[in-house]
């Protein structure tokens, strides 16, 4: 990259003359009178923060629930096959 | 200070709106010069950067900061984000330096800093906003690659091969420029 000196030169000039920035007076007094303007965090921030979690829980619990009641289902085929198994027909 | 600032932070979440006004003091003159740097305009960025804190305030208050990260990183990345949200929705520049118009003396800057800026933001027209964001990072305000990475979220490889396509844009603007106007 010895062919780049002279870019990371001019770079490195550049950056030492643009260190003098200041904010102009009374900036952060507008910052806080922007800042007062938002509104006070309401039920719609808490819903939205717990919201994503609540979703994922849910969807977890629905999951759980469809594998519950494919077990049950199988469960419940088995005893009725094996009932049909035991049933005797007499002559 | 960093530990103070988290502090602030965490009283923002709160509820406690004043303590914003520390992390404002305690970080706008840096913040100020990189957004001054990604932009090339001081009042320029001074806006992006009022915008920016109320984003950044929004996410505090909403205890959407996780402290995972520094604040004073978060807060750049949060500048970073503004001031290429602004590129990008801005026309490019076209004009030369001596088209520019000149500096405004109202905002906070010497004469030289702001013409030094015009000269920076003429020397990086060619890039894209996310090349000149690199190297604004790593070049200018000497960040490390894995902290550019962290501030522009993106790929340790990312930040290097941007750094790589800006070199070369800067080359060729180099090499034409030198070209078009040989030194006797």
């Amino acid at each position: 990259m010895s062919h780049d000196h002279d870019i990371d030169l001019e770079l490195g000039r550049l950056r030492d003359a643009t260190v003098d920035f200041r904010p102009s007076d009374g900036f952060a007094d507008r910052v806080m009178a922007a800042v007062a303007e938002v509104p006070e965090v309401g039920l719609i921030d808490v819903v939205g923060r717990w919201g994503r979690w609540a979703v994922a829980a849910a969807a977890m619990a629905a999951a759980a629930a469809s594998f519950v009641a494919v077990d049950v289902e199988q469960e419940v085929n088995a005893e009725v096959i094996s009932t049909f198994e035991a049933v005797e027909v007499s002559p | 200070m960093s530990a103070d600032l988290q502090l602030q932070a965490a009283r923002v979440a709160q509820g406690d709106r004043a303590a914003f006004r520390t992390i404002v003091q305690h970080t706008q003159v840096p913040l100020l010069r990189l957004a001054s740097r990604l932009l090339g305009d001081s009042a320029e960025a001074e806006d992006v950067l009022q915008e920016a804190y109320v984003k950044a305030f929004r996410a505090l208050a909403a205890d959407r900061f996780s402290g995972d990260a520094k604040l004073e990183t978060w807060l750049y990345r949060v500048v970073t984000n503004a001031a290429l949200d602004h590129m990008r929705r801005r026309r490019p520049k076209e004009k030369s330096v001596s088209e520019l118009p000149e500096p405004q003396v109202d905002g906070a800057g010497s004469a030289e800093a702001r013409m030094a800026l015009r000269e920076l933001d003429h020397w990086l027209k060619d890039l894209t906003p996310d090349q000149r964001a690199v190297v604004v990072l790593k070049a200018i305000e000497g960040m490390t690659t894995p902290e550019a990475a962290q501030v522009l979220a993106c790929s340790e490889g990312a930040v290097e091969q941007r750094l790589v396509r800006a070199r070369a844009t800067l080359r060729e603007r180099r090499d034409a420029t030198s070209n078009r106007d040989p030194s006797p």
